[in-house]
């Protein structure tokens, strides 16, 4: 099973170390009692202790604001912003997150204006900069992260802030890595745990130890890994770098893992997770079950890795990071594993939904895909279980030759045994390829029939709304519109207007007959009536005319076998769409005089040519193009073939060729009973 | 003299009501009725026999085209004036056929339905002017069996090479298309000239002067 870690995630999580520089409650306040302030602290201190209690978290830092507030203590106005930013953080609430850092900052500058020297907020305000930067990191936007971490880590540089340099060089590394610059994120790094005299009592030395291990036991340097490891221990060991003792651990678990020990790889693992409960935000501990659950799976532990797999899921239930793909992928085996199919069909219907979720065309390809995949691994299982079957029956057959030949002759039914286990083998193999075979033709045609399903899906979707709108359009806004102009129409005659106005009046009215022809237009160009009421030869009529009538070209129109029967609804409205496609493509390209429109049933096949004397076109230069795509889109749906001749200067000639389902057309007779439903 | 009854069939309230506004004025209309479904029309037509009625393609309940069907079948006596929306020669050839003696646009001025109203009361016929473009435009339901076929650029080659007396088989390595394809082509020929073999289908094609 693929299980990738999100480096992301698990760099972004760390990230909340800003918080940990801690407010300064020596400082004292300007325009503040010292009583007030330190109370102020007290809270914040108090509030940060609390850990996972979320309520009495905010309560105490509410506290904190209020009592900045009334005392006007700018410094814990900000400082309490920045914390309350730090608490959205934790909850994954980033618009609340974003907000409370603007509040900060602004506090602050306004502060720093009055008291441009003053190193308790100029240490605040790098904090503020650090916890936007880990914002714009946790909501996607790294470029800009980056950007803000270089400016930042000039600004801490000139203020001689070195604990929080140690954590810049973090993030930047963190950033570039999750971005997959790993070497450049080295560097960085390297210079954060070079500022290890300067900031001793930086706990998150601890990290850039534990990254770079991370990163020379990925890239297979295992002494450069072990070196990083071990200083990682060390530096988690002292007082500083004990709230990040995990993240040792985790390294540890990692690594023991990579190395085949994975037994203790996953004790590692279960140690580092019990101590992340204590100290680490919910989405370290979230990422951290993800992995501790592979490494159960891997062991063969599928109930803790349901456990843990559950638990990560409800703390990322709100979350749309593409990990939960796989934490939904996983949990459907772990709960297929465990026997509970149920609730494996369960997840992966959540893993389909959570793709839909993502929806774009593309996200929606892969889960068609995936879909067939699961279908055909159902496939493969039916297919694995007749092999079994076989293979015995096989076994059965040639035990029986053996015991024939071998009331013949003992030597010669040992030969002759020999030879049939040889044959019978050599049998199996190809029935086994010949399965492979049609194992992968059920494969494709599955696919096929997947992506035609999804297609006509669409297809549908698209003119059931279209004709919806069409018909708004029409009855709703063109009624009204030509109504009003019927009241227009009557004020005219009733009033005697001055020459300028009565000359605006008309010019209104002509523009709103302007707009009632347009709308029309639109309306007939979305869902043209006379296709549904009429059928596809009357419709292909009216747009033939309506377009010789507006163009400078003569379009000619055919139709041959369909004056009596009409081609299934669904059918038609493709056939037109296709028309109005391959016409629009000549209006827009082809700068013909001349096009020829032409439908043709014989019995039940159907073929549409639209022909053009205009400049043609190199097809290998154009091909795939918007217009062709959707084109060929339509022509999958009727499962049809296209055939473009075209040459420069040669015109074109598009050709599509389509049968429809004996029995489904339907006489033009009993289709006018029915159209006013 | 007697003012001319008029029926008024639209399924917006709103248009109905802009309507009536403007015809009650007008002392040689009378609006006897309105009605927003065909249900509806058809009921009041019976109840107030009126002159004209206005009637709207577009209804909830039944297509307008019926509509005009039934009203003109029971009352034969009765003109009826599409209004509509929809400026669609296969519209206004089928509410003609439908026994529909007007054809107005909802865009219309007041007076072009004051004068579509006494016109078809006087028996006489009434188009938009939109409406009359469209009925002078060649109609191209009716081109095909009126004048030669047309062919495209492939059926014409293909013409040729029958009329030269190759097989399928030399037309499709000539072509570098397959027989099959050939076929189909000839068939759509013969299809086009209703022709039922290869001799008529010269023979037409000769008579056209297309060979």
């Amino acid at each position: 099973m693929r299980f990738r870690i999100p480096e992301l995630a698990r760099h972004g999580l760390v990230l909340l170390a800003w918080s940990l520089l801690g407010p300064c409650p020596r400082a004292q306040a300007q325009r503040t009692s010292p009583a007030d302030s330190l109370r102020v602290h007290q809270l914040i201190t108090q509030a940060k202790q609390v850990g996972s209690d979320t309520l009495r978290h905010r309560q105490l830092l509410q506290q904190a604001l209020r009592l900045s507030q009334a005392a006007h203590y700018d410094y814990g106005v900000g400082t309490t912003y920045n914390e309350f930013s730090i608490l959205a953080s934790t909850r994954s609430d980033y618009p609340a997150d974003s907000l409370y850092l603007h509040r900060a900052r602004q506090v602050l500058q306004a502060l720093q204006r009055r008291q441009p020297t003053d190193p308790r907020v100029i240490r605040k305000l790098a904090d503020v900069d650090g916890n936007w930067i880990v914002h714009l990191q946790r909501t996607g936007r790294y470029a800009t992260a980056v950007e803000a971490m270089l400016a930042a880590l000039d600004y801490q540089r000139q203020h001689k802030l070195y604990a929080t340099q140690v954590i810049t060089y973090y993030n930047i590394g963190a950033t570039l890595a999750a971005l997959g610059q790993r070497r450049q994120a080295v560097y960085y790094w390297k210079e954060g745990l070079q500022l290890r005299p300067q900031a001793p009592e930086q706990g998150v030395l601890v990290l850039l130890a534990a990254s770079l291990a991370s990163y020379y036991n990925d890239s297979k340097e295992l002494p450069a890994a072990r070196k990083y490891l071990e200083l990682c221990q060390e530096l988690s060991s002292e007082e500083a770098g004990r709230q990040y003792r995990f993240q040792y651990l985790w390294m540890l678990g990692k690594s023991e893992m990579d190395q085949g020990h994975l037994n203790f790889g996953v004790k590692m693992l279960d140690q580092s997770l019990s101590l992340a409960r204590q100290q680490a935000g919910v989405d370290d501990v979230g990422v951290l079950l993800m992995e501790a659950a592979r490494g159960h799976m891997q062991i063969g532990h599928y109930e803790q890795a349901r456990l843990y797999l559950r638990e990560a899921l409800t703390i990322f239930r709100n979350s749309n990071m593409p990990e939960k793909k796989d934490m939904y992928e996983s949990l459907t085996e772990v709960e297929e594993k465990t026997g509970h199919p149920a609730q494996a069909l369960h997840y992966l219907r959540q893993l389909n939904t959570f793709k839909d979720s993502l929806a774009s065309v593309e996200v929606k390809t892969q889960l068609n895909a995936l879909e067939t995949q699961y279908q055909t691994r159902e496939k493969e299982q039916r297919i694995r279980l007749l092999q079994q079957n076989h293979t015995l029956q096989a076994r059965e057959l040639r035990r029986q030759h053996q015991l024939t030949y071998g009331a013949f002759a003992l030597v010669a039914a040992l030969l002759g045994a020999g030879g049939l286990g040889y044959a019978a083998l050599r049998n199996r193999r190809q029935l086994e390829r010949q399965q492979q075979q049609l194992q992968a033709q059920k494969i494709q045609e599955l696919e096929q029939e997947r992506q035609l399903l999804a297609t006509e899906a669409m297809l549908r979707g698209q003119e059931e709304e279209r004709s919806r709108l069409a018909r708004d359009l029409h009855d709703g806004l063109g009624g009204m519109l030509s109504t009003v102009k019927l009241y227009l129409g009557s004020v005219r005659g009733n009033v005697v207007l001055p020459e300028a106005s009565a000359q605006l009046f008309a010019r209104s009215l002509e523009h709103l007959d302007g707009s009632i022809s347009e709308l029309r237009r639109v309306a007939r160009d979305m869902m043209p009536e006379a296709l549904l009421q009429f059928g596809l030869v009357p419709a292909l009529r009216d747009i033939c005319q309506a377009l010789g009538h507006r163009e400078q070209l003569r379009v000619q129109c055919q139709a041959y076998g369909l004056e009596e029967q009409r081609l299934p609804q669904r059918t038609e409205v493709v056939v037109y769409r296709l028309i109005q496609e391959l016409l629009n493509n000549v209006l827009k390209h082809a700068q013909a005089s001349e096009v020829l429109v032409q439908l043709m049933r014989d019995g039940n096949h159907i073929q549409l040519v639209v022909e053009d004397d205009g400049q043609g076109f190199d097809p290998a230069t154009v091909r795939g193009g918007v217009g062709l795509r959707s084109i060929q889109a339509r022509v999958d749906y009727l499962r049809g073939t296209l055939d473009l001749q075209t040459a420069p200067g040669q015109g074109t000639t598009t050709t599509i060729d389509f049968d429809v389902p004996p029995g489904s057309l339907v006489e033009e007779a009993s289709r006018s009973a029915r159209f006013t439903d | 003299m007697e003012p001319i009854r008029v029926l008024l069939v639209d399924d917006h309230r709103m248009v109905l009501e802009g309507l009536r506004v403007l015809l009650e004025p007008l002392e040689y209309i009378d609006v006897v009725g309105s009605a927003a479904t065909a249900a509806e029309a058809f009921a009041v037509a019976t109840a107030t026999r009126p002159h004209v009625v206005l009637l709207d393609i577009n209804l909830p309940d039944l297509n307008g085209i019926d509509v005009c069907q039934r009203l003109v079948a029971e009352q034969p006596a009765i003109k009826i004036i599409a209004l509509t929306t929809l400026n669609e020669r296969s519209y206004l050839t089928r509410m003609l056929q439908a026994g529909a003696v007007g054809y107005v646009l909802k865009n219309a001025l007041p007076e072009e339905l004051a004068e579509a109203i006494t016109k078809v009361y006087a028996g006489k016929k009434f188009f938009s002017d939109e409406v009359q473009d469209l009925l002078l435009l060649p109609d191209p339901a009716t081109a095909p069996e009126a004048a030669a076929p047309i062919l495209t650029r492939r059926e014409k080659e293909v013409l040729a090479f029958i009329a030269d007396g190759l097989t399928s088989q030399e037309m499709a390595d000539r072509l570098f298309l397959s027989p099959l394809t050939i076929e189909t082509h000839r068939r759509n020929l013969l299809t086009k000239f209703d022709a039922n073999n290869t001799a008529t289908l010269i023979k037409a094609a000769a008579r056209l002067a297309l060979i």
